[in-house]
């Protein structure tokens, strides 16, 4: 697993959002497809359904050659459980702001998780 | 946990000025759409992350190689990882190599040369096989025939397409350039070879239907002509140019050249500006590391 990872030179981000946000992450060269025409992104639109981009998130989630998950917080409402049952530290899962709606701290998975075991205290 | 707040809005920032650079760019280039319909279906990334563990744990299965950018990053507390950015280089293309590019794309842009692509890519598969048994390979080009006269046209592309990059794989990129130069000198001689093929291959399958079509098909575009010019070196030369030329393809090429030849200034703004987004998403991961609970 190590050694596959190092043939790589480096892991890849996934990414979950928008079009036009995917199209900027995929300019700067995030974008990848293998030769199982396997993608390490998703656009979501409208029609995008819950199950799909849970799906995806899972896939993604249990590749060995992703090492952090890039999901704008609007997709990221959409599929809240999935998230929070995540604990793996590989790969990380980050939240990004969404283009229509800024970044809402109360949203984060991540910074709600740190103030229950915070704010417990 | 400041850190990591201060840093999403610096996200935030950078990610609002990388969409409006988006958004000029794609006003400036008019009618020209700028989506997911531009994105190449071969792409390969060329900014990755390299992770490095903190300095307590052991060989975790996200360590990775002393890359270069990898040494500024692993300084953290034990058990922790670190993000950075690793950046592969971008092999710039000869002349050559970039017109050939672009005569591909033009075939597989029109609707009606994705089939004869099919085609001649199953020929020329058939041509290299010949040199090594004629068993496989005649069995990939009767398939590929029945997949292009059949209504599954795109189903064979994919195929072939995919035992082209498979093949590729093994192959060394210098051999490309020596094949440019002369795939125009054997144009002709492989449209005619490519004919010639597909007329076998149909007789052996079927009747005139398929020939027809994959006439038509022959004569609709010259970038085939390229690919089948491609099949002619390789039977010529061995199998070693063709995959060469297929490399090319498959080789990590600058993202911005999906949108076109001459792109907006906008279009690089935003490319660079997602850039400077992507490294605050890794400082972004390696604080949030370090925030969150151990697991």
């Amino acid at each position: 697993m190590a050694a596959q990872v190092m043939n790589n030179e480096g892991m890849l981000l996934a990414v979950l959002a928008d079009e036009d946000t995917i199209t900027g992450f995929l300019l700067a060269g995030v974008g990848n497809v293998d030769l199982r025409k396997k993608r390490n992104y998703l656009v979501v639109d409208s029609k995008t359904s819950a199950r799909a981009i849970e799906q995806a998130f899972k896939e993604f989630a249990a590749r060995d050659d992703i090492a952090v998950i890039l999901i704008s917080q609007q997709v990221a409402g959409q599929i809240r459980n999935v998230i929070e049952a995540h604990n793996r530290p590989i790969p990380a899962v980050l939240e990004i702001p969404s283009k229509d709606c800024p970044y809402d701290p109360n949203q984060d998975s991540l910074l709600t998780r740190v103030k229950h075991i915070a704010g417990f205290n | 946990m400041q850190e990591y707040v201060e840093l999403q809005g610096k996200l935030q920032e950078q990610l609002k000025q990388g969409l409006m650079s988006l958004a000029r760019a794609r006003y400036s280039m008019g009618g020209r759409p700028v989506g997911q319909d531009q994105y190449d279906p071969t792409m390969v990334a060329t900014t990755r992350c390299m992770v490095s563990p903190g300095s307590g744990s052991g060989s975790g299965p996200g360590s990775s190689a002393a890359g270069p950018s990898g040494q500024a990053a692993g300084k953290d507390a034990a058990g922790r990882r670190s993000f950075t950015v690793h950046h592969i280089a971008i092999p710039p293309p000869p002349a050559c190599a970039a017109a050939a590019d672009a005569g591909d794309g033009k075939a597989n842009g029109g609707g009606g040369a994705g089939s004869s692509s099919a085609a001649a890519a199953a020929a020329a598969a058939a041509a290299g096989g010949s040199g090594r048994g004629a068993g496989a390979s005649a069995g990939r080009t009767k398939q590929a025939a029945a997949g292009k006269a059949g209504s599954g046209k795109t189903g064979g592309k994919d195929d072939t397409a995919g035992l082209e990059d498979a093949l590729m794989e093994e192959l060394d990129l210098e051999e490309e350039e020596e094949e440019e130069w002369e795939e125009e000198a054997e144009l002709r001689e492989a449209q005619a070879l490519l004919r010639r093929l597909r007329m076998e291959a149909e007789a052996a399958q079927r009747g005139g239907a398929a020939a027809g079509a994959s006439g038509a098909g022959a004569d609709g575009g010259k970038a085939e002509g390229a690919e089948g010019a491609e099949a002619e070196a390789k039977v010529g030369a061995g199998l070693q140019r063709k995959r060469g030329t297929r490399r090319a393809a498959a080789a990590p090429r600058d993202p911005l050249q999906w949108f076109g030849v001459m792109v907006p200034p906008a279009l690089r703004e935003a490319q660079s500006e997602f850039a400077a987004v992507v490294e605050t998403c890794l400082q972004l991961a390696t604080t949030a590391q370090r925030v969150r609970p151990v697991a």
